[in-house]
């Protein structure tokens, strides 16, 4: 391994990869929380009886869902970039 | 009268110092190894403060809880950064801050006085015996290349080993000027026996360090002086009281800019340092034949004054402490007495102060405070302007109930709340903010989040303003519709209001916050396409007037940007505090396009 590869291996210099992979990080677990999240909201809504309270957290899961989508590509962007 | 003494001071000092380099090139070399020494400390003091974001806050938080956490955490922190004066000047800044109480500081103190004895026993034991010099030079080298590098924590790192080298290199410096001094001149004839000699000598130790602003840097220099023999034993001691006192000098600056409570803990830093200073000299003799007994017991050769000295250091000052801590109650209610909390005319600023922005974290986390102060303030100005109590509106009671409990409009003058405390608090705030500038990208992003909170809060209550002239107007109006219609808007309102306050104190255990606010986002939305298909009916069957049509729609969106600022201060607010997670959730929240289409999703799974 040539001591240029060796480097970009340990990136340890390297300020942009290092917040990148902050980055990843900090996505990889928010999105973990909001996939719990969800799950918890789901059995929520099976247990609730009132409807009103019920469409509340509906719309509460529906937001859970898109931010657990945003966050995954978002997340699969850096992880393109990353690679390239 | 403190300006003249530092324009006649300085100068003074300066030509003191030329004449001495002058007629003897060692004291030339003793000098410059304690400029060399302090110049390391303040590239240490540099060093620690790139690891401040918000590590230390957390670290704090957690150990200082208790009494013997916080004397704990106090000996810690100076043994790793080796300076007393610099942990006293954070725990001032965070004391200012609110991040904590007067005991936990005033803990903090009693265990940096401990905790700045190591630098003795690193000195005595390490830095004589070894040619440290030899380690100061790779340390600096590798130290300047890591300050070159852009990462904030590889600069911290690098300033910290070119602060360690300095200090090697001035220790050297110093060792070696007092080595060749000896053959000129023999300072010890000078040495002065008895209660006479000891009071001299404190006195020189606290003047040494008031103009070093280091008790370590003296101590280094008694160490060494005694080393060559250069002073006596017994006025090495003397030197040592001296200098522990005098360090308390460095406190007493950083609280001038402080609030009181930082204030209080500089004189508690002042009471416990004179108070232990003058049992080691009234017990002189006791602590003498104390520190032989230590002495011969962890095996320190007789005539190792040097090593000695570290003992006596060491043990008066946890003397000191052993006597403080019954009277640590006591003392905390003696200095509330003494410095009393200035009487507000008007709002002032409660944790913004000139010390905090010593250190980035502490200043973030005084803004921090300082507009959630302000937050507070004003949710209790927009109750009040939609004629609702505050406490009613956070209680469990169901907000239809509240909201019919209050129908009666009351005459309420935001205005002048407005400008004497909110305006006044929010521009302390982003005055603050300025001060605070960093090219530093992490605080940069933090303080314009805060200044964006404190904008979002003006705006609100500026809405609110215009929305309580009709308000009062129409919700006891003969008209039952335009009465349903505002009292629906106070109580909208008063739900995010609610419903804001359990996510903020939530906060510190849930994980997304921050995105808990987009269901607000997505809730507001919703209502406000809600109001417009109502309010096109109401227009349509003619059951309001023209007029109050127009009110209704300007109130609305009134009502949309209140609860919208709302939300905004709250995103912004919300853990405005730098963390990965943190930083993610600031990336995957909604916009209001992608609220709009998740509402747009919505309706169409519902029809």
């Amino acid at each position: 391994m040539t001591l240029k590869k060796l480097l970009t291996r340990l990136n340890f210099f390297d300020t942009h990869a290092l917040q990148q992979r902050e980055s990843e990080e900090g996505l990889s677990k928010v999105i973990e929380k909001l996939q719990e999240k969800e799950r918890q909201l789901r059995v929520t809504i099976s247990l609730e009886r009132d409807e009103e309270e019920r469409e509340l957290l509906q719309q509460e899961l529906s937001i859970v869902v898109s931010q657990t989508r945003k966050g995954t590509e978002l997340l699969a962007r850096i992880r393109e970039e990353g690679d390239s | 009268m403190k300006g003249t003494l530092q324009k006649v001071m300085l100068p003074t000092i300066l030509v003191i110092l030329a004449y001495g380099f002058w007629i003897s090139p060692d004291f030339k070399e003793i000098a410059a190894g304690v400029a060399i020494f302090l110049f390391g400390m303040l590239a240490l003091e540099e060093g620690f403060k790139a690891f401040t974001g918000g590590t230390l806050e957390k670290i704090l938080k957690k150990t200082t809880n208790k009494l013997w956490k916080s004397i704990s955490f106090g000996v810690v922190s100076t043994s790793i950064m080796q300076s007393s004066s610099l942990v006293s000047v954070i725990t001032i800044s965070f004391l200012g801050a609110g991040l904590i109480g007067l005991s936990e500081g005033i803990g903090i103190i009693f265990g940096a006085n401990l905790g700045t004895t190591t630098g003795a026993w690193l000195v005595a034991g390490f830095g004589l015996k070894v040619k440290i010099s030899a380690y100061a030079m790779p340390m600096l080298v590798f130290g300047v290349i890591m300050i070159f590098q852009k990462s904030r924590h590889l600069k911290g790192i690098g300033y910290i080993l070119t602060g360690l080298g300095f200090l090697f290199l001035g220790i050297h410096h110093m060792k070696e000027g007092f080595e060749t001094f000896k053959s000129a001149i023999d300072l010890a004839e000078y040495a002065v026996a008895g209660y006479p000699g000891l009071f001299l000598f404190t006195l020189i130790g606290i003047f040494a360090t008031v103009v070093m602003q280091s008790s370590h840097a003296t101590l280094v220099l008694i160490i060494t002086a005694l080393a060559a023999q250069q002073i006596s034993y017994e006025n090495a001691l003397a030197l040592a009281i001296g200098a522990n006192v005098g360090t308390t000098i460095t406190a007493i600056l950083g609280a001038l800019s402080s609030n009181e409570l930082g204030k209080r803990l500089a004189g508690a830093h002042l009471i416990f340092n004179v108070v232990t200073g003058l049992i080691a000299i009234a017990f002189i003799h006791q602590l003498l034949v104390a520190v032989d007994l230590i002495s011969a017991y962890v095996g320190i050769a007789e005539a190792d004054y040097t090593l000695k000295l570290a003992v006596f250091h060491t043990l008066f000052n946890l003397i000191g402490i052993v006597v403080m801590i019954p009277f640590t109650n006591h003392l905390v209610g003696f200095l509330e007495r003494v410095i009393k909390s200035e009487p507000d005319k008007y709002a002032q600023p409660k944790y913004l102060n000139e010390s905090a922005l010593e250190f980035a974290d502490a200043a973030l986390e005084a803004m921090r405070m300082e507009t959630a102060r302000v937050y507070t303030m004003a949710t209790d100005v927009i109750a009040k302007g939609l004629s609702l109590d505050k406490q009613k509106i956070l209680s469990d009671a169901k907000l239809k109930t509240v909201i019919a409990q209050h129908a009666r409009a009351i005459d309420y003058d935001i205005d002048d709340v407005y400008e004497h405390e909110i305006k006044r608090l929010c521009s302390a705030i982003l005055d603050f903010t300025n001060k605070l500038s960093s090219a530093d990208p992490v605080i940069a992003r933090q303080i314009s989040r805060i200044r964006m909170a404190n904008q979002s809060i003006l705006i609100a209550l500026k809405d609110v303003k215009h929305l309580q002239k009709n308000m009062k107007r129409y919700i006891a109006s003969d008209n039952p519709e335009i009465s349903a219609e505002y009292n629906r808007l106070r109580q909208r309102i008063a739900k995010v209001i609610r419903r804001l306050e359990k996510i903020r104190a939530s906060g510190e255990t849930s994980v997304t916050s921050i995105l808990s606010l987009d269901a607000l986002k997505l809730t507001l939305e919703k209502n406000m396409g809600l109001l417009h298909e109502r309010m096109n009916e109401l227009i349509r069957g003619g059951k309001v007037s023209a007029e109050m049509a127009i009110s209704l729609m300007n109130d609305s969106n009134y009502t949309y940007s209140i609860i919208h600022n709302l939300i905004q201060i709250n995103h912004n607010y919300l853990k405005s505090e730098e963390g990965t997670e943190t930083e993610a959730e600031h990336m995957i929240a909604l916009n209001r396009e992608e609220i709009g289409t998740v509402l747009a999703d919505n309706r169409e799974t519902a029809e």
